[in-house]
C-alpha cells in the first residue's frame, strides 16, 4: 500500500474518463499531495503519463495489481523549480553515493510515500516533510543525516527543521532523486 | 448525434484514395508509432485530454471543405471530441467507429482469381500490412496464413459453400499471432507448417509432405522450402501459377533473414531459395506475399496486392544474377538488430508454448504496422 492523499475510482471505464477524473480530482489537490487513480482500461497508462508530461504533475509510476493498474501522480505547485537552498550545509549526489556504505551515514528521503515507492536509495527512511515534525523521534543524533527529495526544495525545509531541533549533523543533498545516478530500490517492476 | 464511420468504410477511403482529415486523439507517441495510412489524407494529433475543457484550441485548424474523422485507441474519447465539434458547428465530422483497435482487426476481401473450377480470394489487413488468402476448389477450401480472426474464413466458407479442409502456415511468424491453430479446431481441417519451426502442438508436419492433396484434381499444391526468412519457411505452389510466398519474397522486396541473430547462415538458404528454387519458376507466376510495406505502391490494378515473378525480378537488383558472396555481404550490411515489438510472446504463443487472453492478443497485436517491420528492400 502506498500512502496517497487522494483515490480515484475509473475501473471499468474506457477513455476519455479515467483523464476527466483524474483532471477533477487534481484540481482539488494541493500542491505536492500525490492521487492515486485506479483504471482497468489497459491504455491509461501512456494516456495518464503523457496528460501528466502536458499539464506539468508528476507522473511518479504505475502498479499492476489483478488487473488493476495503480496511476499515481503527484500535483506539482505553480513555482516548482528549485528556490535558493537558504540551509548552508550542502552535498552533491556524488558525494552521497560514496558516502552510502560509511556507517556513520543515514538517509532519510521527505519526499511523498509514492514517490519513495517509485524508487528510492536503498536503505533510506521515508519520512515525508509534512511529518517530519511529528516524527523526529525516529532520526538518530549520532548519525549525519542526509536529507534527499527530488530537486533540493522540500529536503532544504526539511533540514533547517532538523537543524532547529538540535540535530547538529544534517546535509542538504542537491540536486537529489531527480539526477540520482547510483543505485534504487523500486517497487515497480 | 455523432456521425459514425466504420473501418469498412474508412477501408474504401484508402482504397480509392479520397481526400480526407484524420484528427487523431490519441497521445502523441501512439500517433508517431501508427496511424491510418491514405494517400490523400491530412492528419493533425491533438491528444483528447487536451481538449476535456472544450475544442476551442484546435476549430482553427479543421477544415469545412472536407470531412473529418476524429480517431482514437478504441472510439470512447473520438465520440466525446466529435460530439464537441458538431456542437460547434461542424457538420462534417465522424467518428471512426472502434477507434483503430477495429481498424487493426478488419480484414478487407479482395478477388485475386475466379475461374469455373478455381477462386482465391486475399484478405487484406489494412491497419497492419498482413495479408492471407483462401483458395477455393470443388467444395473445399485451402487457407494460407490465417490471422487470429478465424471467423472471418468461416464467414467466407460459409458464403461460398465450400469446408475448409486445408490449413497451411508459410513459417512460424513472429510479428502477428497465427489463427491457424484454432481454425483447424474449428473446422477440423488439415493444419501444415514446418516442423522446425518449433510448434509443440498436433500438426501434420511439411517436411513429410511436398504435395497437399485435395479431392479435386484442379488443385495441385507444391509445398517448396523456401528457407531464408525462417529456416522453416515454405512457400506454396498453386497449379503451377500462384506462389503463395509467405514472408520469402514480397511485390517489393524480399524477407529479412536476421530475425533469428543468424544472419550469415540463413543468408545463404536465401540466396540458395532465390537462385535455385525461385529462379526455376516462370516469369508469368503470380507472387502472393504474406505481407506489404506501402499499400499505395504495392496494390496492383485488379485491387489486391501481388505481381509477376518477372517484374518482380526486374524491379529487384538482388534477384539478378547477384554473385553469392556479394549477396550475401548485403543482406547481412542491411540486417538490423530491431524485431518486432512482443516477438518473444507472439513467437512462443504462435508455437503453442503459451495462451493468453483476448485483451492481451490484442494489446500484443496493436500499434505500428508490425508486419511490414521485416520487409526490407534487400
Amino acid at each position: 500500500m502506498i500512502k496517497v492523499d487522494m483515490t480515484v475510482d475509473a475501473k471499468g471505464l474506457s477513455c476519455p474518463m479515467p483523464i476527466v477524473r483524474t483532471k477533477k480530482a487534481i484540481n482539488e489537490l494541493q500542491p505536492g499531495q500525490v492521487l492515486e487513480v485506479q483504471a482497468t482500461d489497459k491504455g491509461s497508462k501512456a494516456d495518464i503519463k503523457a496528460w501528466a508530461e502536458s499539464t506539468g504533475h508528476q507522473y511518479l509510476g504505475t502498479i499492476e495489481e489483478n488487473g488493476v493498474l495503480k496511476h499515481y501522480i503527484r500535483k506539482s505547485a505553480e513555482n516548482e523549480t528549485r528556490k535558493e537552498t537558504t540551509f548552508p550545509h550542502v552535498v552533491s549526489n556524488e558525494e552521497l553515493q560514496e558516502k552510502l556504505h560509511d556507517p556513520d551515514s543515514f538517509v532519510l528521503d521527505v519526499r511523498e510515500p509514492a514517490e519513495y515507492a517509485f524508487g528510492h536509495i536503498p536503505g533510506a527512511v521515508s519520512i515525508p516533510l509534512g511529518e517530519l515534525e511529528n516524527r523526529m523521534a525516529e532520526l538518530p543524533k549520532d548519525k549525519t543525516i542526509y536529507v534527499v527529495c527530488r530537486t533540493g526544495t522540500r529536503s532544504d525545509l526539511a533540514a533547517q527543521k532538523l537543524a532547529e531541533k538540535g540535530f547538529d549533523r544534517v546535509r542538504n543533498v542537491i540536486p537529489g532523486m531527480s539526477q540520482w545516478n547510483g543505485p534504487l530500490d523500486s517497487a515497480q517492476s | 448525434m455523432v456521425k459514425e464511420m466504420t473501418v469498412q468504410q474508412m477501408t474504401e477511403k484508402v482504397f480509392n484514395k479520397e481526400s480526407l482529415f484524420i484528427l487523431d486523439v490519441r497521445n502523441e507517441s501512439d500517433f508517431r508509432d501508427w496511424k491510418i495510412e491514405g494517400e490523400n489524407f491530412d492528419y493533425l494529433n491533438v491528444p483528447y485530454f487536451e481538449l476535456i475543457d472544450g475544442v476551442d484550441s484546435i476549430v482553427d485548424r479543421l477544415p469545412k471543405d472536407k470531412d473529418i474523422v476524429v480517431v482514437c485507441a478504441k472510439g470512447g474519447s473520438a465520440a466525446f471530441v466529435a460530439e464537441q465539434l458538431t456542437e460547434a458547428g461542424f457538420d462534417n465530422v465522424y467518428m471512426l467507429a472502434g477507434g483503430m483497435q477495429a481498424w487493426s482487426e478488419h480484414l478487407h476481401q479482395a478477388n485475386v482469381y475466379e475461374d469455373d473450377l478455381l477462386k482465391i480470394y486475399q484478405f487484406i489487413r489494412v491497419g497492419k500490412g498482413c495479408l492471407s488468402y483462401m483458395v477455393i476448389s470443388g467444395s473445399e477450401a485451402l487457407v494460407v496464413d490465417p490471422l487470429r480472426f478465424i471467423d472471418v474464413y468461416e464467414q467466407v466458407a460459409q458464403q461460398e459453400g465450400v469446408k475448409i479442409t486445408h490449413i497451411v502456415d508459410s513459417h512460424l511468424h513472429a510479428d502477428h499471432l497465427s489463427g491457424g491453430k484454432a481454425l483447424a479446431e474449428r473446422t477440423g481441417a488439415a493444419y501444415y507448417l514446418m516442423k522446425s519451426e518449433g510448434a509443440v502442438f498436433d500438426f501434420k508436419p511439411l517436411e513429410q509432405h511436398d504435395t497437399i492433396d485435395f479431392e479435386n484434381v484442379h488443385l495441385e499444391v507444391l509445398a517448396v522450402k523456401t528457407p531464408g526468412h525462417t529456416p522453416g519457411s515454405v512457400s506454396f505452389f498453386v497449379n503451377g501459377k500462384w506462389l503463395f510466398s509467405g514472408d520469402t519474397i514480397f511485390v517489393g522486396g524480399l524477407g529479412r533473414p536476421d530475425l533469428g541473430g543468424k544472419v550469415a547462415e540463413w543468408a545463404v538458404d536465401l540466396y540458395d531459395t532465390v537462385y535455385e528454387k525461385v529462379a526455376a519458376m516462370a516469369d508469368d507466376v503470380i507472387v502472393l506475399p504474406a505481407h506489404y510495406a506501402n499499400l499505395d505502391e504495392e496494390i496492383n490494378a485488379e485491387g489486391y496486392v501481388g505481381d509477376t515473378l518477372g517484374r518482380i525480378r526486374a524491379r529487384n537488383e538482388m534477384m539478378q544474377n547477384k554473385p553469392k558472396d556479394e549477396f550475401i555481404d548485403l543482406v547481412i550490411q542491411s540486417a538490423k538488430t530491431e524485431t518486432p515489438p512482443n516477438f518473444e510472446d507472439i513467437v512462443a504463443i504462435n508455437r503453442g508454448l503459451k495462451t493468453v487472453d483476448i485483451e492481451t492478443q490484442r494489446e500484443l497485436e496493436i500499434g505500428p504496422n508490425r508486419c511490414a517491420l521485416h520487409h526490407a528492400h534487400v
